[in-house]
């Protein structure tokens, strides 16, 4: 007879991650599963509560007074704000001082690597001298070879939003005329084992006596360095020992190095990830990726264990956690016109096929919003209920299966950049929901 | 001050652009100009095939016989546009056998060569054929790029002294006395300009009437708009044709990593206002899956509708100097009693060189050119000779598939593109597109993204530009301002958004969704393209209260646990 865990969290996004960690805070045993590593390392590695409304285009300031005005279906609309700030406390203790944000209940104002603001509720801490409602002078550093990331692009559209100090720009250019392969991620490694640079302008170990690769880009720093106070760099400083080579390149150039977010592959998004995993493995949550759930058994309204890798093994558990994502995780599955969760067939609420785009890309989009519908306690509902979200006729699929995270619906993370505030709200309230439930 | 020149082309489409090179050729002083982009109509909505000619072989064997001569003729001389795919007209069970046999028997008599081949053979050349082929033939059909050929033309045609003018649309056509004067254009800057001309030469395609509109005559163009889908894979090498006379749902080319679903002809009344429909694609793929049964499972990444241009001659009353059943070359001199003026209608991709010729005598006749055509035997630029792949990937450490995509794009321009002495990175990784490329594209396009797109092919593979959208725009030089890259880059979101909105299938809405959380989370493009707002940053949060954060770095910490 195989264990028979407490809880049971499928998927190892943040919800996920986040549920395991406030299950295992009860003092129950947790095991959490995944098919593959999470989308977690392609995001920014900010973690944003709630970003934008409807109906207006500034970044909102403070979150907790929007909130309400969300409607109803939304999964936030009903958290409130005290249980959204002890989650956010949970996750706050996980990452330690990797992260900074948890001293105010406002937002922050990142530069992205195109020079927008984009607001956040946290940030890594080598993003926070970036903050835009700081008032030193700021340069922003493109770094050549790299596609996307044009600091004199960045600096003028910052500059265009006439933030409280002033910014310029600059391209610094490690590699010469040969990039490696993987150019972001080869020097991420090359600056967390401070590498040697051969001759032909790659690092390579400690095979030469060229220079070191900290020293490399310090220089490259110092040579469009114009007295700036504070000098902005694509978060490529390092996968493991960020803070070491923001400390050594800010003792060679003499001012403050911070990182701005990058599109994937995103290092902030990775060391997001590795934190997570430490905090999950101090805290004796079980962790297993690769395990593909193929199934379920089922007893009476109760799921009693997970089917592994086509049947051939079982995860048997008293409590269930499913945080397996949206359309972009995987755990929403466009089939045959309709939205549907693939690992139990959950019912999915989601607009009209036809409905699902609407003209500008970047407005809010129907699709987006596909997802379950939960009761008051996060189990998913059997059906859609009514418009108004009461589901008056609608009853817990499982008895023991909660939800959370971007498998739910009623809500658009991309366009609220809100998917930090559920995945984080819901996925502990899920986790320790469950936790008491499997204890009893 | 007023432009004056001999010969002002209306339409920057394939056939356009291929008369301005051949006028241009014979010595001519040739303006072009084209109220959007180039190749943004017909040319760059068609389906990507080179018609060997079969298709046309049993109705139409003065159309197929053109195309198998026109066919020969690109393939040399624009060899760097043509992918030799090789076709095949499949017959499954049910079909009409006789009509198979009637098409070779019309392919011999037209001169398209054909090789008849057993089912197993066919499935062993195209293993995703279905079972219930029964019958095949080979022909020498193969994939062309009609954007790579549109920019060859043009570029030839200005390196002949020709001068294109994008975004110029022509409100008016200038008469005086019967006498065809020149032509009224609106800029895409609001301004007016008045073109003198001695001849007017009218290849707008589905547009030809109301390029004519003022004058009082009447072209018998009918538009049919034709549906296409794009795979975001190659599950044929060959292009696959079925062998039937219906004339619908009938043909899949591989075109570069993907393959083009065609089509559909349904007459319309405006090239500018038809209807789009899911159901279309939806047939598309049941009919090619008949042929192609995997297809039912493969993930579509874009649809697209292009309007073909086509000619009626019944309509036409025979008046026309109609060189064939396929295209017409209208003299309203002749017809009309509007001296000056030539309109061009009908006609296919496959075929343009040569209606471009035939339009070219005419009005070489009337201006007294002295030279005869070239193009048939002058290689458009990119197309002279062998390019040595292995050696310019060595010499310019661009690495394969890498290096063989972008000569395959460029053809002998590869070395001088990438030439450039900086670092060349891949910016648009589904189609392999390096920054080299994409810069000498804006040098020669301006900042128009969509004709980047167009030359490079950056953005039209799996991500659909989801991953390097941005990327393009900010390749953009500084001198473009702010504005400018911003109208540029929302314009190409919005192109690649509207040809995915019959796309939102499994894997690809799964696609479109993290697409999406890029452009807002990753890069918050909203906040710079919604109505600029004075943010107060004052509201923002501004970090832990501490000393002073200009005073040096933050001291030591345990962030990264070895």
């Amino acid at each position: 007879m195989t264990r028979r865990y407490d809880v049971v969290v499928i998927g190892a996004g943040l919800a996920g991650r986040m549920a395991a960690l406030a299950a295992a805070e009860e003092g129950v045993s947790v095991l959490l599963v995944s098919e593959s590593e999470s989308t977690m390392r392609s995001s920014t590695g900010l973690v944003d509560l709630l970003g934008y409304m409807d109906g207006r285009t500034d970044p909102i300031a403070e979150p907790f007074d929007s909130i309400p005005e969300l409607p109803s279906s939304h999964p936030l609309h009903n958290r409130g704000e005290s249980a959204i700030l002890e989650a956010f406390g949970l996750f706050d203790e996980a990452v330690g001082d990797g992260y900074r944000g948890g001293h105010t209940d406002r937002n922050g104002l990142i530069p992205t690597q195109l020079g927008t603001p984009t607001p956040t509720a946290r940030y890594p801490r080598s993003f926070e001298a970036g903050l835009l409602s700081r008032g030193e002078e700021m340069l922003l550093l493109g770094i050549e070879g790299l596609p996307g990331f044009d600091g004199p692009f960045a600096a003028r559209e910052l500059a265009s939003y006439d933030p409280p100090f002033d910014v310029s720009g600059g391209t610094i250019d490690p590699f010469g005329s040969t990039l490696p392969e993987q150019p972001r991620l080869r020097l991420a490694r090359a600056l967390d084992e401070n590498e040697r640079w051969g001759a032909g302008g790659q690092p390579n170990g400690a095979q030469s006596a060229g220079s070191r690769t900290r020293a490399r880009l310090a220089a490259e720093i110092e040579r469009v360095h114009d007295g700036q106070n504070r000098i902005g760099l694509p978060a490529v400083l390092g996968r493991e020992r960020t803070q070491e080579i923001r400390d050594d390149l800010a003792d060679a150039v003499g001012v403050s190095i911070f990182e701005y977010p990058t599109d994937p592959p995103s290092l902030p998004g990775i060391r997001l990830a590795d934190r997570l995993d430490r905090a999950l493995r101090n805290r004796g949550v079980e962790l297993r990726t690769g395990m593909e759930v193929s199934g379920v058994s089922i007893a009476e309204s109760a799921i009693e264990h997970l089917q592994i890798d086509g049947g051939t093994r079982t995860v048997r558990g008293r409590e269930f956690v499913l945080a397996t994502g949206g359309l972009i995780g995987g755990g929403l599955v466009e089939s045959d016109g309709r939205i549907v969760e693939p690992l139990l067939g959950l019912t999915v609420s989601h607009p009209e096929r036809s409905e699902w785009v609407r003209e500008d890309p970047l407005a809010r989009q129907p699709f987006a919003t596909a997802g379950l519908r939960i009761d008051q306690s996060l189990r998913p509902l059997d059906s859609l209920g009514n418009s108004d979200g009461r589901h008056r006729n609608s009853n817990p699929q499982f008895d023991n299966l909660r939800a959370c995270g971007a498998v739910l619906g009623g809500y658009d993370l991309a366009y609220e950049h809100s998917a930090g505030g559920v995945a984080i709200a819901t996925g502990v309230r899920a986790g320790r929901l469950a936790a008491q439930e499997g204890s009893t | 001050m007023t432009r004056r020149t001999d010969v002002l082309v209306v339409g920057g489409g394939v056939t356009g652009v291929g008369v301005a090179r051949d006028l241009a050729m014979r010595g001519a002083d040739v303006v072009l100009v084209e109220r959007d982009r180039l190749a943004e109509g017909t040319t760059g909505r068609m389906h990507g095939l080179l018609h060997s000619g079969a298709r046309y072989a049993v109705a139409d064997p003065e159309s197929a016989e053109q195309c198998i001569r026109e066919n020969a003729i690109l393939r040399d001389v624009a060899s760097h546009c043509v992918e030799d795919t090789g076709g095949m007209f499949v017959s499954l069970a049910g079909d009409d056998q006789e009509y198979f046999q009637e098409k070779l028997a019309a392919c011999e008599a037209a001169g398209i060569p054909t090789d008849q081949v057993t089912p197993d053979v066919a499935r062993q050349i195209e293993p995703e054929l279905a079972e219930t082929v029964e019958r095949a033939f080979l022909v020498p059909d193969a994939a062309i790029d009609p954007f790579r050929l549109v920019a060859a033309n043009a570029a030839s045609a200005e390196n002949h002294g020709a001068t294109i003018l994008t975004g110029h649309d022509v409100t008016d056509i200038d008469v005086s006395g019967g006498t065809v004067e020149g032509v009224t254009v609106a800029t895409e800057s609001g301004d007016t300009e008045e073109i003198e001309a001695a001849h007017v030469v009218n290849a707008a395609g589905p547009w030809v009437d109301a390029v004519l509109d003022g004058l009082s005559v009447d072209v018998p163009v009918e538009p049919a708009k034709g549906a296409m889908a794009v795979t975001n894979s190659r599950p044929v090498d060959t292009v696959v044709n079925r062998c039937r006379p219906k004339g619908e749902g009938d043909i899949l080319v591989p075109h570069e990593t993907t393959a083009i679903l065609g089509t559909t002809d349904e007459p319309i009344d405006d090239p500018d206002d038809f209807d789009e429909s899911r159901r279309e694609i939806e047939f598309l793929t049941e009919e090619l899956a008949e042929m192609v049964p995997s297809l039912t499972d493969a993930r579509l990444i874009r649809s697209y509708w292009g309007v073909r241009p086509l000619y009626d001659p019944d309509a036409d009353g025979g008046d026309s100097t109609a060189t064939s059943r396929d295209f017409a070359v209208l003299d309203h001199e002749a017809r009309d009693g509007i001296a000056g003026l030539t309109t061009v209608l009908g006609g296919k991709l496959t075929t343009y060189r040569l209606m471009a010729e035939r339009v070219a005598d005419e009005v070489g006749d009337k201006l007294d050119l002295q030279r005869g055509c070239r193009t048939g035997t002058e290689p458009l630029p990119g197309s002279r000779g062998e390019v040595d792949v292995r050696e310019i990937m060595d010499r310019y450490e661009v690495r394969s598939p890498v290096g063989a995509r972008t000569s395959e794009r460029l053809g002998d321009r590869t070395e001088d593109v990438l030439d450039s002495g900086s670092p060349n990175p891949v910016v648009c990784e589904c189609e392999a597109v390096t920054a080299a490329e994409i810069r000498d594209a804006i040098d020669t396009s301006g900042p128009d993204l969509g004709a980047v797109r167009m030359q490079t092919r950056a953005t039209m593979g799996t991500c659909q530009g989801g991953f390097c959208s941005h990327r393009l725009a900010l390749l953009l030089p500084a001198e473009y301002d702010q504005e400018t890259v911003w109208e540029e880059l929302e314009a190409l979101l919005a192109e690649r958004w509207r040809g995915q909105r019959f796309s939102l299938d499994g894997d690809h809405l799964s696609q479109v969704a993290l697409n999406r959380a890029l452009y807002h989370l990753s890069l918050n493009v909203r906040q710079a393209t919604s109505e600029r707002v004075d943010l107060d940053f004052e509201r923002y949060d501004g970090g832990q209260p501490r000393g002073e954060l200009s005073s040096g770095h933050e001291g030591g910490s345990q962030e990264g646990t070895r």
